[in-house]
């Protein structure tokens, strides 16, 4: 999956906006995600079709290796619509946007809009990730 | 099995699932989404953080409240389903979680019906990993609602 730049944490202001990336989720990776949460319905045994939380897990992957957050950031809040399904054949592109950023003494607590659309306009998810950087 | 029309009623629980988690599960999972944050597979380095020790990716375990999602409303979920939740406390190497949900609303509108439920997982100590909430809409009209 490619990378954005890497920018500097000091960077991310409210209203970032990373650079759209586009990726796909090889049918190996798929299985090996299935595998690894023990996913077992058949709509994804017998299928092309990709666990939403996939799709979400790799796209904040890629945020993640996009993004400066120093190891031991931990994730303290989720949401996500699920608004269409994804197979293994769909180009997927995210894209992040910073929506909050504040400082609590030592910590620092940031939230990120993430969306992935399918085929260039074809909105597969959206959702908004709370993190708590040391 | 996914539910039917008839058994989405406020109070209704979902058949809740369980899941062991060891320290091989989460490798494979660092491997499969690629996240590689040391809190999860490094047990020197998260050993000396106020972790002590690692712990599972919350997105790993969000994904076990995917899956008792997806099990009560099938394809509907999968393309109509939005969920919101916290981590409470992390999962760790030796826990077995519990995914739990329970409807908390069900509302009719313009030929659909949107299905609220609390999700809750917690570990074999009763302690709370995610807590949350999760909407579903189904059609009911023209097709089994949930997608089957």
């Amino acid at each position: 999956m490619p990378e954005d730049n890497k920018v500097d944490l000091e960077q991310l202001e409210e209203g970032y906006e990373f650079a759209p990336v586009d990726f796909q989720i090889d049918p190996p990776t798929a299985t090996a995600y299935i595998e690894a949460v023990g996913e077992d319905v058949s709509i994804f045994r017998d299928t092309d079709t990709m666990p939403p939380m996939a799709i979400a897990a790799l796209a904040l992957t890629s945020l993640m290796e996009a993004a400066p957050f120093p190891p031991g950031t931990i994730h303290v809040s989720q949401d996500f619509d699920f608004i269409d399904t994804a197979s293994t054949k769909d180009t997927l592109t995210r894209h992040t946007r910073v929506i909050t950023k504040r400082d609590r003494g030592r910590l620092r607590m940031m939230t990120i809009g993430l969306s992935v659309y399918k085929n260039n306009k074809q909105p597969v998810l959206t959702g908004e990730t709370g993190l708590l950087l040391p | 099995m996914t539910m039917n029309l008839a058994e989405l009623k406020v109070g209704v629980k979902i058949p809740e699932i369980r899941r062991s988690i060891d320290q091989a599960n989460i490798n494979r999972y660092a491997e499969a989404s690629g996240d590689f944050n040391p809190i999860h597979i490094d047990e020197e380095y998260a050993g000396n953080t106020s972790l002590g020790g690692t712990i599972a990716h919350g997105m790993m375990v969000l994904a076990y409240v995917s899956q008792l999602m997806t099990s009560a409303f099938g394809k509907a979920w999968l393309s109509g389903g939005s969920l919101n939740v916290r981590f409470k406390t992390p999962a760790r190497p030796g826990d077995t979680v519990t995914v739990n949900g329970e409807i908390n609303s069900v509302e009719e509108q313009n030929g659909e019906r949107q299905v609220g439920c609390n999700v809750l997982v917690s570990n074999q100590d009763d302690e709370v990993i995610i807590t949350g909430k999760t909407t579903v809409r189904l059609k009911t009209k023209g097709q089994n609602e949930t997608g089957r």
